[in-house]
């Protein structure tokens, strides 16, 4: 009899509708999960359509709309939207449309790396923690515990005055903090899964603990771990542009959302309405985006939970 | 409960050591080490060597340690050469103000998120839920900042009714002497919390109005009225009590943010000016309290939930 599940909660479920005698249990495809995941729920739906946009948007816009994003143009600062400006240009001269583009591609790139990296260590983490038990996941929680009591925005605030971040450090502080959600929930998943029959049935063939954890534990709640990423990576997207709106995220010439804000303050009492709300929806309407994926993803593999 | 209480003291005493590790660790990990964070940029190096000598950076780590903690229980956060005071006068003087505003907001977005919640609970999938969820999304999803320019350019800079600054006097009682120029700033963080608290109640008043005791109070003859505030609010209410201790951290990141917009001069705007500055004894006493009261906070919202639901402390 075969026991190996590598679809999530979606295998859970029809392990625990097989019969008692232990008929061949069906494994679920991939695809056909993924297709549920995406279409299976409204939320889900109009959270996929709006991320599709938004992409096409970030990567494909640059390419129909063409501006000059690399040399400040002093004859055009501040110039309301206007047939040539769609959304106006900015302090230096920059084309708002323009700069939203390349702004949402650098905040998408670091969301998901950040949102990713977090996920696979976290999730190691705490299943390790779960897995093992004992002192070794009191210690490795209690570590959870310390780190979480701090306000994440503060520990962004101190890594990144430590180090002045490019993409790269701004994706590992980043993935410094955010990986403490995943640990935690794979940790308790775990819990719950090391005692089912099929990890024990798998110990009981000789499997380590290395194989169990990697084969079957992490497998099986992959489902959690798909909606937990996806959650994060809205929240990595809202932590750089905090931190950019703060002057302390990307600098210059790098283009972002949280930077554009913080330009566009200073020309909101002059009526600069342009630089300052079209950015603010585009942060919203992509963090909605990924909420909405993750509450359809939830419904869809029919886990529930968000740390 | 004793035993309860006992464990989770001890749980949280843990969690406390284990913080002061991490600033200890964290000043340490410095580029240029504990000396460079501590003293102004242009140092003599002789300066910088006896400095090092006097304040025992030169000892075994464990020393240091064990020095750092002495220090702490006995309210010494360091000093804070960039604003020639020490850490903990500065805390003392602002956080105060920081809670003036962190407290209005919490109760404020109480009032509102709570009964908000339970109303669309009763009124689920009509339209007025359907536009109360939609709204709370937005809100959820809407950076605390992004929020406070947009009330400030609609009701300082176009509306002219309210400042666009938070009242910026020295002491706490500022606030209370110029009300209307809080309003903004207590906005913004009731806000985002109103968005959590509602969609928390919401869901938790859905789980329990299904339930029998709910459809026996209501065949006993119990208005609508005293079914949701006497029987569900009790019930579906209890869990917010700890959503309130774990969202500590979050209100404490949107002060850094509200203060810094508004330049309101409690924590968050000091946190900020010191990230800046690269103070580094002021951002890790500011992490220090913020650590503390949070880790704080849950122990007295599990103490205050195992009271209320005595089924948590046997599990």
């Amino acid at each position: 009899m075969s026991l190996h599940f590598s679809t999530g909660s979606a295998g859970r479920e029809i392990l625990d509708e097989a019969p008692e005698g232990g008929a061949a249990l069906r494994q679920p495809r991939a695809g056909a999960v993924l297709r549920d995941a995406l279409f299976g729920s409204t939320l889900g739906r109009i959270g996929f359509g709006i991320l599709v946009v938004v992409v096409l948007f970030c990567f494909l816009g640059p390419h129909v709309y063409h501006t000059n994003q690399t040399t400040p143009a002093p004859t055009q600062i501040q110039l309301p939207p206007s047939g040539h400006h769609w959304l106006g240009t900015d302090g230096q001269g920059y084309d708002e449309v323009g700069r939203l583009m390349l702004g949402g591609q650098s905040a998408l790139e670091i969301g998901f790396a950040a949102a990713f990296l977090a996920s696979i260590f976290g999730v190691v983490y705490g299943a390790v923690a779960g897995y093992i038990g004992g002192v070794v996941d009191a210690v490795l929680m209690r570590i959870v515990d310390v780190a979480l009591a701090v306000p994440g925005l503060l520990l962004l605030l101190l890594l990144a005055s430590i180090f002045t971040p490019s993409v790269k450090e701004l994706i590992i502080v980043l993935t410094a903090f955010a990986w403490l959600g995943p640990a935690r929930l794979v940790r308790g998943e775990t819990l719950t899964l090391r005692v089912r029959e099929f990890v024990q049935a798998a110990k009981l063939m000789g499997a380590g603990r290395s194989r169990i954890v990697l084969r079957h534990i992490i497998p099986n709640a992959l489902g959690t771990i798909v909606v937990n990423t996806t959650f994060q990576v809205a929240d990595a997207i809202l932590a750089v542009a905090a931190l950019s709106f703060l002057g302390l995220g990307l600098q210059e010439p790098s283009v972002n959302w949280g930077g554009m804000l913080n330009d566009g303050v200073d020309y909101l009492a002059a009526g600069a309405w342009w630089q300052v709300y079209p950015v603010g929806i585009a942060i919203v309407v992509t963090v909605i985006a990924f909420n909405f994926l993750g509450e359809g993803f939830e419904e869809a593999l029919g886990v529930r939970n968000r740390t | 409960m004793l035993g309860y209480v006992v464990r989770r003291l001890a749980q949280s005493l843990v969690i406390l050591l284990g913080l002061t590790l991490l600033t200890f660790w964290l000043l340490h990990l410095l580029p240029g080490g504990m000396a460079a964070a501590i003293l102004p940029p242009r140092v003599s190096h002789a300066d910088k060597q006896a400095f090092i000598h006097a304040n025992g950076l030169d000892r075994p780590l464990i020393d240091q340690y064990l020095t750092y903690l002495k220090n702490l229980l006995h309210g010494d956060l360091g000093y804070s050469y960039h604003l020639n005071q020490s850490v903990e006068s500065l805390l003392a003087s602002d956080l105060p103000k920081s809670i003036v505003l962190v407290g209005t907001s919490t109760l404020i977005a109480f009032l509102i998120g709570i009964p908000l919640g339970l109303f669309q609970a009763v009124r689920r999938n009509h339209w007025d839920d359907h536009v109360a969820t939609g709204v709370s999304y937005v809100l959820y999803a809407m950076p605390d900042f992004w929020l406070a320019l947009i009330l400030i350019d609609v009701f300082a800079l176009r509306l002219h009714v309210l400042p666009p600054i938070a009242p910026s006097g020295a002491s706490w009682t500022a606030a209370l002497h110029d009300p209307k120029a809080m309003i903004l700033p207590v906005a913004t963080l009731s806000l985002v919390s109103i968005a959590v608290f509602s969609r928390y109640m919401r869901s938790a008043a859905l789980d329990n109005l299904g339930q029998d005791y709910i459809r026996t109070a209501r065949a006993k003859g119990a208005s609508l009225n005293r079914v949701l505030f006497r029987h569900t609010l009790r019930n579906a209410g209890m869990p917010i009590i700890s959503l309130l201790g774990l969202s500590l951290p979050d209100l404490f990141g949107g002060a850094i943010i509200t203060e810094t917009v508004f330049n309101y001069p409690g924590i968050g705007l000091a946190s900020f000016s010191a990230a800046i500055a690269r103070d580094y004894p002021v951002l890790l006493g500011t992490t220090l309290l913020f650590g503390f009261l949070t880790i704080l906070g849950n122990l007295l919202a599990d103490i205050a939930y195992a009271y209320a639901d005595p089924r948590v402390r046997y599990s």
